[in-house]
């Protein structure tokens, strides 16, 4: 009946990268003295995209045409680039390596990361892992380069950077990366032209700089970056390993068929660690999962639960469970149970953040996840307003997020007359109703010198006491479905203010100021 | 048997401030100044944590008061819960009495689960405020939001078109034409009546 908890992995995670920079031109059966190369269309003709070293030798480079290439050099052995090819020999490679580890992910046309944390010590520490890396490469071919380190990206810089295999020790990546050039770090185009114009060269020079003047300069990415200078894994792990793509369930027979949701609270929080134990792994949180209830009667009762934020919290998980399965209505005993995944996000999952303060109430997101469950996705939100002349579809719902920075209008860089037209109208008294009716209320109406005069409400005749208007709106005649033209007037009666308008012939009653 | 309610009603408060105590929760009602004028100046404020009850036509003016309420809480920065079961909201309006409609969560359960979605926000702490109108048959939910509105400190305000004595409200108002009257306060403040909060001038009707 009990289900045991996964084990939790306890050892810190470490990155392997290995680095084949002529994986390419290797797979294609060239060596380094080989004077060969590989074409692909560029800018209308077909060019040179990957060269021996023999072939840069010879005076040949990258964006050559492949004619005057083979004018120069008329035994240049020239193959077509195959990407589909090299696409499956990388997954045939990274397949290779999973015998070494579960996680392993082709980061770029030249590298291929390993997470090596868990499994090192089968193969007699960090050393021996590189090892079996290396001979594996070497066996398929392949010249390589490798590095272990605390975090993806650091490794990838110094496999990328050095002539020489490297294992950085735990917690000592600042020290290995500080003299390597700032390049091997791949920063993004903007962030790479501003430390060039700045003077920054080495990865040293960039982790001395303020960790608080980074964000606002260089966004997320920078600091990522910095962080990984300074030493502190920041880089999250690639989030989806190329080996790990089971579904993720976790399912338990119950001792015997139980009507009550006792036994089936108690076995709950073994199944949502096993499940959230599988999603760390994948550096994954859940958004939605799907209850499979095996009953006595042989049927099988599938539940829908969205979590509405992407989690990886057990307690959270199990709470959002427990009340869905309080509201539910079964047919028989219940003599099975297991949790699937059903849709993940690639984050990490919430968790309460130290900058961003919207984050720091962990009770909304849950109270959010569980309303959205209980009541579907479309009956919570926020409502924004849209610019629209039509009454009825000048608000729209979006996401709730009471936190979020408003959004700044935008400005023209010159003034428009239109524009101007707009925001004096808007600053015109055009009061709109608390409420909508929907469909708008159908009345009689006496008109007394152009002006309603008598309402038929519910009560039956009233004599409008107070009156404005008219406020006259009139759009979307360009669309197919019609437009719209109406006189909207402001009435008081004993019954309340209401907003009233006048289409064609007929009167409507379409709000009430309440 | 009359003579006997009373004492009956007594030991039922006494139990449930015994049952209270056990759970550790310590709750104290009192005004809290909500920064409308004319409930701060007559009123004091609303209580909180508490169950305050708003009874009037369509056309009195209870969301005009809703609304008044919702822009001091979410100018300050506080998040407010609206659970709207009439589904008639126009939030085009909310603006014009200057709420800022991101801090504003609506929520249109279908009436069934109304009562348990109120529940859930008020316990929840996350929302100050909780205004829920169009809700008409409340069954047994009124001491259950109560205890909601002790657990989650918040005032939980229901507009109602009649009174419902079934509902423990702790400050019960009526709409009378421009005033709102006190018809039942349990925390025995003064004033009985005040003025209804004025239309903002953007959005009063007559301009």
């Amino acid at each position: 009946m009990g289900v045991g908890r996964a084990p939790r992995s306890a050892k810190a995670a470490r990155y392997l990268v290995l680095h084949l920079p002529a994986f390419r031109l290797e797979r294609c059966g060239f060596f380094a003295d080989d004077i060969a190369a590989l074409t692909a269309e560029r800018k209308s003709a077909v060019r040179l995209v990957a060269l021996t070293p023999a072939a840069r030798h010879v005076g040949l480079r990258e964006g050559m045409t492949a004619t005057e290439c083979r004018a120069r050099v008329p035994e240049i052995q020239i193959e077509p680039l195959d990407l589909e090819g090299e696409a499956a020999d990388w997954a045939a490679l990274a397949s290779a390596y999973g015998r070494l580890s579960d996680r392993v992910l082709v980061l770029s046309d030249d590298d291929l990361a390993i997470e090596v944390g868990g499994t090192a010590h089968l193969f007699g520490g960090e050393t021996g892992i590189a090892t079996a890396v290396r001979e594996l490469a070497t066996s398929w071919g392949h010249y390589c380069r490798l590095a272990i380190a605390d975090d993806p990206v650091a490794a990838r810089a110094l496999a990328v950077s050095q002539d020489r295999d490297h294992i950085v020790p735990a917690g000592s990546c600042a020290e290995a990366l500080a003299p390597l050039p700032m390049w091997s770090l791949f920063p993004d185009e903007s962030l790479a032209h501003t430390l060039d114009a700045l003077g920054i060269e080495r990865i040293g020079q960039w982790a001395a700089l303020d960790p608080a003047s980074i964000s606002g300069r260089f966004g997320e990415r920078g600091l990522r970056l910095h962080r990984v200078a300074r030493g502190q894994a920041a880089s999250r792990a690639p989030s989806v390993w190329a080996t790990d793509t089971s579904p993720i369930v976790a399912e338990v027979v119950l001792g015997g068929p139980t009507v009550t949701l006792a036994p089936i609270h108690f076995v709950l929080p073994g199944l949502l660690h096993q499940v959230v134990d599988q999603l760390a792994k994948r550096d994954q949180a859940v958004v939605r999962l799907v209850l499979r209830l095996v009953l006595d009667s042989g049927h099988t009762r599938m539940v829908s639960v969205s979590v509405g934020r992407p989690t990886r919290s057990v307690p959270g998980l199990e709470r959002i469970v427990r009340t869905r399965l309080e509201n539910l209505k079964l047919d028989a005993p219940v003599v099975e149970l297991a949790i699937e995944v059903e849709e993940v996000s690639g984050e990490a999952g919430w968790q309460p953040g130290l900058v961003d303060r919207t984050e720091g109430d962990e009770a909304l997101p849950e109270l959010l996840a569980r309303l959205t469950d209980a009541l579907g996705s479309g009956a919570l939100f926020a409502a924004e307003e849209v610019d629209t002349w039509r009454p009825e579809a000048a608000w729209k719902a979006v996401p709730f997020a009471p936190d979020a920075p408003p959004a700044k209008p935008e400005r023209p860089s010159k003034p428009d007359p239109v524009d101007a037209l707009v925001r004096w109208e808007s600053t015109l008294p055009c009061p709109r109703p608390t409420r909508l009716l929907s469909p708008a209320e159908p009345i009689q109406v006496r008109v007394q010198r152009g002006r309603p005069g008598h309402i038929h409400g519910r009560g039956g005749w009233e004599r409008v006491t107070r009156c404005e208007g008219p406020e006259r709106l009139r759009s979307d005649w360009w669309r197919p479905e019609g437009g719209f033209d109406r006189e909207y007037w402001v009435v008081s009666t004993s019954e309340g203010a209401s907003w009233v308008y006048r289409e064609h012939t007929r009167w409507f009653r379409h709000g009430w100021f309440d | 048997m009359r003579a006997s309610a009373p004492s009956e009603v007594s030991s039922l408060d006494a139990l449930r401030a015994r049952v209270r105590e056990l759970e550790g929760v310590h709750v104290v009602c009192r005004r809290v100044r909500t920064g409308v004028p004319t409930l701060d100046e007559h009123f004091g404020g609303l209580p909180r944590p508490a169950l305050v009850e708003v009874n009037g036509s369509e056309g009195s003016g209870r969301t005009r008061l809703a609304l008044a309420l919702a822009a001091q809480r979410t100018l300050a920065e506080e998040r407010v819960a609206w659970v709207d079961l009439q589904r008639d909201l126009y939030p085009p309006a909310f603006s014009q009495h200057g709420v800022v409609a991101r801090r504003l969560l609506l929520v249109q359960p279908s009436h069934d689960r109304a009562e348990w979605a109120v529940d859930q926000i008020a316990r929840s702490g996350c929302f100050p405020l909780v205004i829920v109108s169009g809700m008409a048959g409340m069954r047994r939910a009124g001491p259950r939001w109560s205890r909601a509105c002790e657990l989650g400190r918040c005032t939980v305000l229901l507009l109602r078109t009649a009174p419902d004595r079934r509902i423990p409200a702790t400050l019960r108002l009526q709409m009378a034409g421009e005033s709102l009257v006190v018809t039942r306060d349990r925390t025995g403040s003064g004033n009985r009546q005040a003025p209804l909060p004025e239309w903002p001038r953007a959005a009063h009707p007559w301009g």
